[in-house]
């Protein structure tokens, strides 16, 4: 009980029963079995055995008993009590004798002794002719007789005296009594031996039962005591080596490296196999849930696994197993309903075995029906082929009206770029041919306002300005149109490099403080002391800077106009402030929307396109800030934007 | 000697207005309607200053530029980009295609006039 399997079988010498038990597990547990087995056997056989020869012998012995010992005593006791009642008999004759009793009760009796003597005489010969007789018996019986013979001669001289003479009978009666009590004593004598065999064989019943009740404990507990050895020593061997297996198992299973990884599949790999019959259970239940056709292949290219949605794919009954069917004959059967096949039918089922033992990318059916069946296979790892054959009639409806919808779009898209293309040429064009002839009345004009062609009076000098003025403001408002209008198409991209926000103010001054000294307006820089270099379109913040400035100057009637400037966290922000009438809180988010300005009597009267500040919301959009107007009515207005002092690109409009 | 200022310039009103404008002045002007005239001119006398036109038929201000200023011997000749593409990157484009300095149409003769007088003492 040492070692495991052939670790037994170790070179060094071992005490016999060790060795016994060395060979012992050496055995296989069939063979171990077999001899617990053949050793209970024997002992059930034994005790059987014995069962039956002790109570073969007792039942000889109860026979003997009953049918010869029994009877034999009976014969001669009934024989004893039958002298006895004679002798008896007797004593009363020789009794009635005496005492004068009259001959006619003394004769019958007289008789009746007589023939009770013959009758004895010849059951005691009878008894004497027994075969059953034992020799001591036989002897016994053989004295008795002679005894009998002397006790009737001397009884029939009894009575025969006693009819004469009374007390001759008297005086005869002693010695007749001696015989009679030789007799019953040998009676005696030979009850007794029988009763001494009866009660001996008897005791030797009784011991036999002892002794086969006490064998058949001993014989049961040697049983018991075999069957449990024998039953640990078997239980040790199957049950010690798994023991060891699983310890080993357990302890292998603890380990953190391959070996343990190995266990642990292993025992998976186990809890696998109690499983699987569920699994492949579930997983019959799943692949009958798919909603698409499924089929597995096998090596042969014969269907392993299908569902109903397959089968219902190639018109095979629910109730019909496809398992076995090659795929050629499938195919074959298949070439009715699918569209592609009808024109060539052998040349497409070449083509599909071909391309189903090499599955490429998916494709698609066109079935006779006008449904449309994506079939998607791949290989397995064990040479046979997976496929799922998916119903996407309704996909391709919409992928149809989809297509239709696209092209639709495209037309659109494309007219829309067309007219977007014509829009853009046409904005150039009209940049160029309305400031050519502008540029020629404006330059004109300067040149006579300058006497370029002579002195002029103040009066033409006075028109002259006008016109000077109305053609300024006729190019501001072509500036503005084609500057919305290029931000609208896209077209307008900043000139990015670097700028100075202190010349921007400055140039923004220059260009505007005549207009503030006319209204008589005070015209103010506040400017931090330290402003950053900044990197942006200089020229387009110039733009809306003298935008924003103007309309204070133009809605302004006494005060102020004042430029502020500051930079914080990478951001200017810049305000233009005024001591004007104010905006209300409605027209504060209007006035940044196109046009806004343009029904408006106000503008009408001060003049402006309405464009400018949507204009100035878009560039400094496009710089990445946000620009705004803080007013309240009658407390003037401040319109303020912030600005990333370094911007790398500008943003396009979402 | 009087400096000579070629103008290259397509529409005729712009032309005279820049005539008129340099009347009083001391400079002598020769006139070009495109970029060909204008290479033309150049090869017959080498002005001190050129006004160009980008917009033009034939050969545009841009290329006129490029060549001017790929010879060697004329490089050193300043030319002044006036055009009405003034909103897109006009001035950028002309200066990359050589122009060393950009007025905006509609000029003010007047500031025309200043800026010419920076490149001719």
């Amino acid at each position: 009980m040492t070692s495991v399997g052939g670790v037994a079988a170790s070179p060094q010498r071992k005490k016999p029963p060790q060795a016994l038990l060395g060979i012992f597990n050496n055995l296989s547990i069939q063979i171990k079995a077999s001899i617990a087995s053949v050793l209970l056997l024997i002992c059930l056989l034994g005790l059987g055995a014995n069962a039956y020869l002790t109570s073969t012998r007792s039942a000889e012995g109860l026979r003997v008993l009953t049918n010869e010992l029994i009877p034999k005593q009976q014969a001669f006791s009934q024989a004893n009590e039958a002298v006895v009642a004679t002798h008896m008999k007797i004593f009363r004759y020789v009794s009635w004798a005496s005492n004068g009793v009259s001959h006619t009760l003394l004769d019958p009796l007289h008789a009746e002794i007589n023939a009770d003597l013959d009758k004895l005489s010849y059951r005691i010969a009878a008894l004497a002719r027994r075969p059953d007789l034992s020799a001591s018996e036989r002897k016994s019986m053989q004295e008795l007789l002679s005894q009998w013979q002397i006790c009737k001669e001397h009884a029939k001289d009894t009575i025969d005296v006693g009819e004469s003479d009374a007390a001759m009978a008297t005086m005869m009666l002693g010695q007749t009594d001696e015989t009679f009590k030789a007799v019953d004593a040998t009676f005696q004598n030979l009850s007794n031996a029988i009763s001494e065999t009866a009660r001996g064989l008897t005791n030797r019943l009784y011991s036999d039962a002892e002794v086969n009740k006490n064998l058949v404990i001993l014989v049961t507990i040697i049983g018991f005591l075999i069957s449990g050895f024998v039953a640990i020593i078997v239980g040790q061997s199957i049950v010690r080596p798994i023991e060891a297996v699983t310890d080993a198992m357990q302890r292998l299973r603890n380990r953190r490296d391959e070996i343990g990884r190995m266990v642990e599949a292993i025992e998976v790999f186990r809890k696998n196999i109690i499983d699987r019959h569920a699994m492949e259970q579930t997983l019959t239940e799943a692949i009958e849930a798919i909603s698409e056709g499924f089929s597995l292949y096998d090596a042969d290219d014969r269907i392993a696994v299908c569902n109903t949605r397959y089968k219902e794919m190639f018109s095979y009954g629910r109730e019909t197993s496809m398992v076995g069917t090659p795929f050629r004959t499938i195919v074959a059967n298949a070439v009715g309903l699918i569209a592609d096949a009808q024109s060539d039918p052998e040349h497409w089922i070449a083509e599909r075995v071909a391309a189903h033992r090499n599955p490429g990318a998916p494709h698609l059916q066109h079935r006779t029906d006008g449904r449309w069946i994506r079939v998607s296979e791949r290989r397995t790892a064990r040479g046979g082929v997976v496929a799922t054959y998916a119903d996407i009639t309704e996909l391709k409806h919409r992928e149809a009206e989809l297509d239709n919808l696209v092209h639709e779009i495209a037309v659109a898209r494309d007219a829309a770029e067309m007219a977007n293309r014509a829009k853009s040429q046409f904005l150039a064009n009209m940049s160029h041919e309305l400031r050519t002839p502008l540029n020629a009345i404006l330059g004109y004009t300067e040149l006579m306002a300058d006497s370029a062609y002579g002195e002029l009076s103040e009066e033409m000098l006075e028109v002259l300005k006008r016109l000077e003025a109305n053609g300024r403001h006729l190019l501001g408002l072509i500036n503005d149109v084609l500057d919305l209008s290029k931000i609208e198409a896209g077209l307008l991209v900043l000139e990015l490099s670097d700028y100075c926000v202190q010349d921007i103010a400055q140039t923004v001054r220059s260009t505007l403080e005549p207009l503030a000294a006319e209204k008589k307006l005070a015209f103010k820089l506040e400017l931090a002391r330290e402003l950053p270099p900044g990197h942006g379109d200089g020229r387009r913040l110039t733009q809306v800077l003298i935008n924003l400035v103007g309309n204070a100057i133009k809605f302004t009637d006494a005060g102020e106009v004042v430029i502020t400037a500051t930079a914080t966290d990478g951001s200017f922000l810049l305000s233009v402030r005024d001591t004007g009438p104010g905006i209300s809180l409605d027209d504060q988010t209007r006035i940044f929307q196109e046009f806004q300005q343009a029904d408006n009597a106000i503008t009408r009267k001060k003049g402006g396109t309405g464009l400018g500040l949507a204009i100035s919301k878009r560039i400094i959009e496009m710089h990445g800030g946000r620009i705004w107007v803080e007013s309240q009515p009658g407390q003037g207005s401040t319109f303020a934007f912030t600005l990333p002092v370094t911007i790398e690109r500008q943003v396009m409009r979402a | 000697m009087s400096k000579i200022i070629l103008v290259v310039e397509d529409q005729a009103d712009n032309r005279k207005i820049i005539r008129d404008m340099l009347r009083r002045s001391d400079y002598k002007i020769i006139e070009a309607e495109n970029g060909e005239e204008a290479l033309a001119a150049i090869g017959k006398q080498r002005p001190d200053l050129i006004l160009m036109d980008i917009q033009l038929p034939i050969m545009d201000g841009y290329e006129a530029t490029r060549r001017i200023k790929a010879d060697a011997s004329l490089r050193a000749i300043p030319i002044i980009a006036v055009t009405s593409y003034a909103l897109s990157g006009e001035e950028k484009k002309a200066r990359e295609a050589g122009c060393d300095d950009y007025v905006p149409k509609p000029f003010s003769p007047r500031q025309l006039l200043a800026k010419i007088r920076q490149y001719l003492f």
